[in-house]
């Protein structure tokens, strides 16, 4: 028996070691490790870019047509879309030195509730436990890696491996849409999809409060957060303004009260000190059939309303400060 | 606790390393039940008291049961013990199903709402509440003696590698293996010693890497490839609707059969027997031939508990035989999960069923005629068994009905409709390269029955290549969310 278990423990230990070889030469960086990546590097004219930055919301703008539209009255003007997936003023603060040394003439930052609770839902146990729950206490004993966005992915490494060295091979994952003015997001075929409003009105209320829910001790950590960078732009003059995240009518109407009140609140905190407007608009498309979820815009035809809008902004801010 | 976790990897290594070194019988019964509790309680936190209350129920009413000499009191008794356990089961599982369909109902009449209750499901409700179950009845019919000590009977109910998704135990098979057995006559009365032997480890790590490599490298890469199909199948082709069905299906058999793979190579390295549940359902040639090799545990239960029951009568018309597996597989139907698409996915299967009963009880002979033992006549009866049960599948898997209404309607009547193939096929390579490759292996392992047994004998060196190959790609291919099981939801 002791061969037999010898050999369990040798087939592990191979396994392991072959994977972790694979993920020290073969890794490919996450998406929040943008700082290093070469759109940063680029030689440019300095105040000729305007950049969008927060997380999936903001991924669903059609950068391509809001840059056209913005060189039909600024041709020197060149728009970027450099929001990624889940992404929170904790993560984004990492890049921030990166986007500041670009020297951009405005930027537009998008939030919405779960931004600043940290993806709270995933990273916490929703259950409403009576005893202790053995998973936490582990996880906290150990330290377990909680981000779930941010966590080692095999399978991700080996799709993209086989995808850059095997062109047209049988592994490779379904393409998906890039925008050049998008260059830290794309688009994967669901968010094409445009649920009806019958669809999106089914949805459990617990999974809505537990999406937003504003965790004191998160949101304080993400708010610090936005003060550094807040404070960054503000020494940098860099111009910024916020977008408070659109979301459907269904979704909307079930956000506790009281998380409202602890977002809006913060928000127009950071309002008064640093002095920056706030567009609102989280219940302007509340109703339209446009949405790939309660909280995504789809990227459709139909949708472009959301990013038209998104364009009128940015002129009425670059009007100001051409 | 998911047993594709390292959590589960860490419990399960100082499991076997506490029973290898203390090998006291006592201590081994009293640690393999505390660490199942364990197990039940990482999952299900205060929800533990539920088995705790089901167990102690049942462990003495099934000793009055079997200690009374009064068949009313039995059956008193008997029916505390049903409805303790079912009224458990029915308020965890469809209390707030009920509601729903009670305010759908009443919402014409203009009555107010009621509001749903917040119920948290335990994982694994449906499984062990059957297990305690059957060991009661089985004390009742006098089929079964009693457990000898709550030691016992506690470690049948929450023993932990089949605790949360089966395969269901019967007392009458796993009871006796905790006893010691020195002669075939004679039974000890003292407890059997939890040995880990070599050939059991070897067997037992074989069917758990089968297991992990059917769930982690099949069903959860295939899973994307079906979701995104039935996330809103309106509008697509049929084309589509079957190749999403099929892939369902494998998911759902290398979810399912996956876990009971790695339940039956735990508990066999610990030293536990448990009869497997899956006997390569997609090579059935009749539903109810499935139904005898998928999920067999189940299978075998509603046939005892319920199905014999209804038939047995002085005259067993086939009114009688039909409408009872109606109701037989209605309840297999509602007992996967509180909604409209389980009971139709129980009412296609008794349709099936019942339909294939009543054909053969008129056409007795038919079966013996030569053209039906004919090759091309078996390969027609599997493709055409699986047609149907793919069909069924569906509603397994989509809840809305709009949505499961178009697809079947899409999967019934093809509409030979082939626009978007090639990019389809493109856009999903991996998902419908794993469905092929899925299919070959099956044909493979259909073919060589005996493929455990094989890798099991290979000369260590080459069992350890096996090994590293099949865990390579379980970890090459790992989702570093890693997806429930299925069947916990149940």
């Amino acid at each position: 028996m002791k061969r037999t278990a010898l050999s369990i423990i040798i087939a592990f230990s191979i396994s392991i070691s072959i994977l972790l070889l694979f993920d020290e030469y073969f890794s490919y960086p996450k998406v929040f490790d943008i700082e290093d990546d070469q759109f940063f590097s680029r030689q440019i004219e300095p105040q000729k870019e305007i950049y969008s930055i927060g997380g999936s919301g903001v991924v669903q703008l059609n950068s391509t047509l809001i840059d056209t539209k913005i060189k039909q009255k600024y041709p020197d003007y060149t728009f970027y879309n450099l929001a990624y997936n889940a992404d929170t003023p904790e993560l984004r603060y990492n890049s921030i030195d990166e986007v500041i040394s670009m020297k951009p003439k405005l930027v537009i930052y998008g939030l919405s509730y779960y931004d600043l609770n940290g993806f709270y839902f995933l990273n916490k146990s929703e259950e409403k436990n009576v005893l202790p729950d053995l998973r936490n206490i582990i996880e906290d004993t150990i330290s377990l890696e909680k981000n779930q966005f941010d966590q080692f992915n095999p399978k991700e490494n080996t799709l993209n491996f086989i995808k850059n060295n095997f062109e047209n091979s049988i592994f490779e994952p379904s393409d998906k849409l890039t925008l050049f003015n998008s260059p830290f997001s794309n688009f994967s075929n669901e968010q094409f999809l445009i649920k009806s409003n019958q669809d999106l009105k089914n949805i459990n209320p617990e999974i809505v409060s537990s999406h937003v829910k504003q965790d004191v001790l998160e949101q304080k950590k993400q708010i610090n957060y936005l003060k550094k960078i807040l404070k960054s732009f503000n020494e940098q003059n860099i111009k910024i303004i916020f977008l408070i995240l659109p979301i459907h009518d269904t979704y909307n109407n079930l956000i506790p009260d009281l998380d409202k009140k602890l977002f809006y609140t913060e928000l127009k905190s950071l309002e008064k000190n640093f002095q920056f407007k706030i567009y609102d608009l989280s219940e302007r498309y509340s109703d339209l059939e446009i949405w790939q979820d309660h909280v995504h815009i789809a990227y459709d035809k139909n949708s472009m309303i959301y990013s038209n809008d998104v364009f009128d902004i940015i002129i009425l801010e670059l009007d100001d400060v051409i | 606790m998911l047993f594709n976790t390292i959590d589960f990897i860490i419990f399960f290594v100082l499991i076997l390393t506490t029973i290898i070194i203390y090998k006291n019988r006592n201590f081994q019964y009293f640690f393999l039940i505390i660490a199942s509790y364990v197990f039940f309680y990482y999952s299900n936190n205060f929800l533990i008291t539920l088995i705790i209350f089901s167990t102690i129920l049942d462990f003495y009413i099934a000793k009055k049961i079997y200690e009374s000499r009064d068949i009313t009191y039995k059956k008193k008794l008997l029916a505390i013990s049903i409805v303790g356990n079912l009224g458990l089961l029915a308020f965890f599982k469809y209390t707030n199903f009920a509601i729903s369909q009670f305010n759908n109902l009443f919402e014409i009449f203009g009555f107010e709402k009621i509001q749903f209750l917040e119920i948290i499901l335990p994982i694994g409700i449906s499984f062990y509440t059957f297990q305690i179950l059957s060991y009661t009845i089985d004390v009742y019919r006098g089929n079964l003696s009693p457990s000898k000590s709550f030691k016992e009977f506690a470690l049948f109910v929450v023993f932990f590698p089949q605790l949360v998704a089966g395969p269901i135990l019967r007392a009458s098979h796993f009871l006796p293996q905790l006893r010691e057995k020195f002669s075939p006559n004679w039974k000890s009365t003292e407890l059997k010693r939890a040995l880990v032997k070599n050939s059991n480890l070897k067997i037992g790590i074989t069917l758990m890497a089968f297991g992990f490599f059917k769930k982690m490298f099949f069903a959860d890469n295939i899973a994307p490839f079906v979701d995104q199909i039935f996330q809103n199948p309106i509008g697509h082709e049929s084309y589509v609707i079957i190749l999403g069905a099929i892939g369902f299906g494998i998911q759902l058999y290398c979810d399912f059969s996956g876990y009971s793979d790695i339940a039956i190579g735990i508990a066999l390295i610990l030293g536990f027997q448990i009869p497997k549940n899956f006997n390569f359902p997609f090579f059935a040639n009749s539903p109810a031939e499935f139904w005898r090799r998928w999920h067999i545990s189940l299978s075998n239960w509603v046939r005892d508990y319920v199905f014999f029951p209804l038939v047995i009568s002085k005259k067993n018309s086939i009114f009688r035989i039909v409408s009872s597996i109606f109701v037989t597989m209605f309840l297999i139907g509602i007992w996967h999960g509180a909604g409209i698409n389980f009971i139709i996915y129980g009412l296609i299967h008794g349709i099936y069923v019942g339909t294939e009963t009543f054909f053969k009880s008129k056409f007795p002979s038919l079966k013996n005629k030569a053209l039906f033992k004919s090759l091309p006549v078996k390969i027609f009866s599997i493709l055409f068994t699986q047609y149907l049960i793919f069909l069924s599948f569906l509603s397994f898997r989509i809840q809305d009905l709009d949505h499961l209404t178009y697809s079947m309607n899409k999967f019934v009547f093809f509409d030979f409709n082939f626009n978007g193939f090639n990019e389809f096929l493109l856009d999903n390579k991996l998902g419908i390269f794993l469905i092929v490759l899925f299919i070959i292996i099956h044909i493979i392992a259909f073919k060589r029955k005996n493929i455990l047994e094989t890798i099991s004998n290979l000369k260590l060196r080459y069992w350890t290549i096996f090994l590293i190959s099949l865990m390579v790609l379980i970890l090459f291919f790992f989702d570093s969310n890693p997806r429930d099981f299925i069947y916990f939801r149940f």
